[in-house]
């Protein structure tokens, strides 16, 4: 086990560069738990990633830490909650600063392997399954699509489809627990910004359980749309007038989103992977609406 | 992300699409590093990791026709989330033994952000024991030295703070960071 919170820096002008190579790198999760251990026993400030780097995320992400001051990255050590967020949001939104990165040999050579034994993977895939492209592509012959194998797909598909609309009854009125429909989500006596904060970081909780058919995508599309319901309804003391017509409006755009996203499910089971991806656009997008206000309240 | 031009990206998968190896290639050796990055920190584990970015490629390769007249984001961030469920469920099938039930479980999180979430599991693996148990074990001005350390303090402000000189707080972190190795290789071996 690398003991990676003993390799800080001397220098603490070193320490962006630092901290990128341990962020793009493999040994990330030994000095997050190095960091937590450490921190537990001791007088901390506890706080989230938007309160240490607030405004300069977007910054952060295309150019990369050099401009945290050295406070900042010493609170992002106290708070390593925080920092596993970070990490998130550049491997799934930084620019290619991030790609220039230097990784150690240890981790090259990891990425390496990792890439010749994906690329292996593929390639045999493609041997197993000549035909996927095909399968699925709009200029295929119907004799190619109708194999014995996409007929049983069908089938599948066509009972699944009964299982749903069972489903669909079932869990349409009832909130999830999750999401919109966290219990205590809604509390009333935090500030606008972290409300609204909130309210984004529960809509990430989409990306918790990834739906694997269409019938998974169904209830877990239906459960996200209730809570939709749940914020529509809502008083959102927090927020003042403007702020509250905001949000409210902006959920019943996201509403009929995903109620046309569920009816063509329904209309077609063979639909999943688009609306999937669909779905996952528009969440995405909500998600990142209500932290970017968030960040523009004081 | 800007990994690459996006119409490029876009020809990539168009490519791909049309059972182009070589596209494929491509695609894979741009988007790894970072997908097996993120796979890491959720299981700690490279090889668990290894096993989460392979799992997202295939799936991806099953159904690269939905992203066909996407962008390069759509994919890169689909693979992301299947290669981060992937990683998940290697990191609870690692996980410490605990005796809360699964609704108990699934109640916890609910209740916490993604990253305490992940936190909490890194938490609970046989490692970050094994780590916590030495870090007690050692000298307390060895926690203190590096608590100063990441709060930003010089040597000569350590020195100053603990009443030693600052060319000894150097040796501090050298003599304990062996005994921290030392504690976990035993606890570990």
């Amino acid at each position: 086990m690398k003991l990676t919170i003993f390799e800080v820096p001397e220098n603490n002008a070193d320490w962006p560069r630092w901290l990128e190579q341990q962020l793009v790198g493999l040994e990330f999760a030994g000095l997050v738990v190095q960091l937590e251990t450490l921190y537990k026993s001791q007088p901390r400030q506890q706080q989230t990633l938007d309160e240490i780097c607030g405004r300069q995320l977007p910054e952060l992400l295309q150019r990369g830490l050099g401009s945290l001051s050295t406070q900042q990255i010493s609170a992002l050590f106290q708070n390593p909650a925080a920092i596993l967020e970070l990490q998130e949001q550049v491997l799934s939104s930084g620019g290619s600063y991030w790609d220039q990165v230097p990784l150690s040999a240890a981790d090259r050579e990891a990425v390496n392997q990792s890439t010749t034994r994906v690329s292996q993977a593929i390639s045999k895939e493609s041997n197993r399954f000549p035909n996927v492209q095909l399968a699925n592509s709009k200029n295929a012959p119907e004799t190619t699509r109708l194999s014995g194998k996409a007929v049983a797909t069908l089938a599948a598909l066509a009972a699944t489809v009964l299982v749903v609309l069972g489903l669909w009854s079932q869990t349409g009125g009832k909130p999830s627990g999750w999401g919109f429909d966290q219990p205590g989500l809604l509390a009333q006596d935090v500030s606008a910004r972290k409300y609204l904060s909130n309210l984004s970081d529960a809509a990430r909780q989409w990306a918790d359980k990834r739906p694997l058919n269409a019938q998974e995508l169904e209830k877990r599309l239906t459960e996200f749309r209730h809570g939709c319901d749940t914020l529509i309804a809502a008083a959102h003391k927090p927020l003042d007038d403007v702020d509250r017509k905001w949000l409210v409006g902006k959920c019943s755009d996201w509403a009929k989103e995903i109620d046309s996203y569920l009816a063509e499910l329904r209309r077609n089971a063979d639909s999943f992977s688009d609306v999937n991806l669909k779905a996952d656009k528009t969440i995405n997008r909500l998600k990142d609406a209500l932290k970017k206000r968030a960040l523009e309240l004081s | 992300m800007e990994t690459g031009d996006d119409d490029r990206i876009k020809h990539l998968i168009g490519r791909a699409c049309n059972g182009d190896n070589q596209a494929w290639n491509e695609i894979i050796e741009m988007w790894t590093p970072r997908l097996l990055a993120y796979c890491s920190a959720k299981c700690w584990g490279t090889a668990a990791a290894e096993d989460a970015v392979q799992e997202a490629w295939i799936k991806a390769f099953m159904h690269i026709e939905s992203f066909r007249e996407k962008s390069g984001d759509d994919l890169r961030h689909w693979l992301m989330r299947v290669a981060g469920n992937e990683s998940n469920n290697e990191g609870r099938r690692a996980k410490k033994y605990t005796n809360k039930s699964d609704e108990a479980i699934e109640h916890e999180k609910a209740k916490r952000s993604e990253g305490q979430d992940v936190l909490q599991r890194l938490m609970e693996s046989e490692r970050a024991s094994a780590f916590e148990d030495c870090l007690k074990e050692i000298e307390a001005v060895f926690r203190q030295v590096i608590v100063l350390r990441l709060n930003g303090a010089s040597y000569r402000e350590m020195g100053e703070s603990l009443g030693i000189p600052s060319g000894t707080v150097g040796t501090r972190i050298l003599r304990g960071t062996k005994d921290m190795k030392l504690c976990i290789e035993g606890k570990l071996s």
